[in-house]
């Protein structure tokens, strides 16, 4: 598919949740088209509805109103672990992963073996994983299936250092004309590899023209 | 068109990879976890067999006590462990609807199918093991047994369908009622009796549940002329079309409600 067909579209997307004496409307009324390659930054506090943004984003969440139209491929949260049976080993998640999304599993088993660092470990079961060696497998599998468009909640620090930039090299590097959703409450990163920037408020999306005014935005906040 | 195919090629990719990970998390590697399946009907049916050895006068000298404890047991245990293991299925595999491909029917479907081909797995293959040791004669007539368990698997594909959704409407409270439920549709379902033993005057409330007229219906395929069954082939269907209508219908109307954790 030609590069200007892929986007990601929202229409008047509203979310709200039941809670006592009525609904709580956590995204009111957004609006946004994405284009491929764009690298879109969001900023905001605790609570603020960007986790629910993000699963909207991945379709885990039907809005209650409002039209998303999606022809890119959008990714699962990077190195999301829910999905993860710890009776299985590494392997047995990667071949399953690998099953879902339609990728030849011998393609990219050195991959993952070798960016994960588990050693024999790949082959036994994930609750001998410590939590580190579980968020690398999920950092693995995150990259060996090939997304148009990441969603990014919270860019942890995985690992030491080296591994951080690992990561770095991979998926903003490797990977760098794909679109992304950064969600984040820390600056460093959204400012470094996105080129589109928002603050999530009081259930608005507000884009801004550059980070400078974002950032002023979200602290004044 | 196209889409439409090319949906169903990704849904049925799903499902089978769903259905790998769980046989693999369930049957799989070191661990023999599986036999039990086999070891429930076995050990009962010996216990049962020795039991009757002692006690014979209940019925005709030459009734077929074994095969009639085994078809009664394991037919009925497939729409119960159907309906049990896609209800737990739901919620252990919430986290998985992260990923977009997966939807909820996938998860409802790849638990349903693998039940129902386990089970009757173990139908076949403990049918086959004691009809080759003597322990239950050949059967009579397959067509019966054939028709019957098709009908109760139809059942079970229904019945899963309807109280997995429900169990998700009451937000888990089901669960609870279900498994002293299920206990009493086991026992009223004819595991442990025939139609025919029953006074007349209670017999049409009995067979106003379909589950008694399939398991008739394989019995009759296992014993022949030595019992007088009691279906209806024609209301065992219209139960079924009715019990899957409800379930989809219902199952249509929560799937909004199944969220991802």
């Amino acid at each position: 598919m030609e590069a200007q067909y892929k986007f990601i579209k929202f229409e008047n997307v509203r979310m709200g949740f039941p809670v006592r004496g009525g609904i709580n409307w956590v995204l009111k009324d957004i609006n946004l088209h994405v284009n491929y390659g764009d690298k879109i930054g969001i900023l905001g506090k605790n609570g603020s509805g960007k986790s629910t943004l993000i699963k909207i984003i991945g379709g885990v969440l039907k809005p209650t109103r409002g039209k998303i139209t999606r022809t890119m491929k959008v990714s699962w949260p990077i190195a999301f672990q829910g999905g993860f049976q710890s009776s299985l080993t590494g392997f047995d998640n990667f071949r399953f992963i690998c099953r879902i999304y339609d990728v030849p599993w011998k393609e990219k088993i050195e991959f993952v073996k070798e960016f994960s660092e588990l050693g024999k470990y790949f082959y036994e079961p994930l609750k001998t994983y410590s939590s580190g060696m579980r968020a690398r497998l999920a950092f693995a599998l995150s990259l060996a299936v090939d997304f148009e468009c990441y969603l990014i909640d919270e860019v942890t620090a995985v690992g030491d250092k080296r591994f951080h930039e690992k990561c770095r090299l991979e998926l903003f590097e490797a990977k760098k004309n794909r679109s992304f959703f950064i969600v984040s409450h820390q600056a460093k990163q959204i400012e470094q590899f996105c080129n589109r920037f928002f603050v999530l408020f009081r259930g608005k999306l507000i884009e801004f023209s550059d980070f400078e005014n974002a950032w002023k935005f979200y602290s004044s906040q | 068109m196209k889409s439409l195919f090319s949906s169903l090629k990704v849904m049925s990719k799903v499902i089978y990879a769903l259905m790998m990970r769980e046989i693999i998390t369930r049957y799989g590697r070191k661990n023999i976890g599986f036999l039990w399946i086999f070891a429930e009907p076995l050990i009962l049916i010996i216990g049962v067999t020795i039991i009757w050895s002692y006690f014979r006068p209940m019925a005709a000298e030459g009734f077929p006590i074994q095969a009639f404890i085994f078809t009664g047991w394991v037919a009925n245990k497939l729409w119960i462990l159907t309906v049990g293991r896609t209800m737990a299925g739901i919620n252990a595999n919430l986290k998985l609807l992260y990923h977009r491909n997966i939807k909820p029917m996938d998860i409802l479907l790849s638990r349903i199918f693998l039940e129902i081909t386990a089970i009757t797995g173990v139908f076949i293959l403990l049918g086959f093991v004691f009809a080759m040791s003597h322990i239950i004669d050949i059967p009579y007539d397959f067509f019966y047994i054939v028709v019957g368990w098709y009908l109760m698997a139809w059942f079970a594909f229904g019945l899963a369908f309807l109280i997995a959704s429900v169990n998700i409407l009451t937000e888990n409270l089901f669960q609870r009622i279900w498994s002293p439920l299920s206990l009493g549709l086991f026992i009223a379902s004819g595991t442990f009796f025939l139609v025919e033993w029953l006074p007349v005057d209670v017999r049409p409330y009995f067979l106003l549940l379909p589950t008694i007229h399939n398991l008739e219906m394989i019995r009759y395929g296992f014993f022949g002329n030595v019992m007088h069954p009691y279906f209806d082939i024609l209301y065992s269907v219209m139960c079924n079309i009715f019990i899957m209508f409800f379930g989809l219908l219902t199952f249509k109307l929560t799937e909004r409600k199944i969220l991802a954790e």
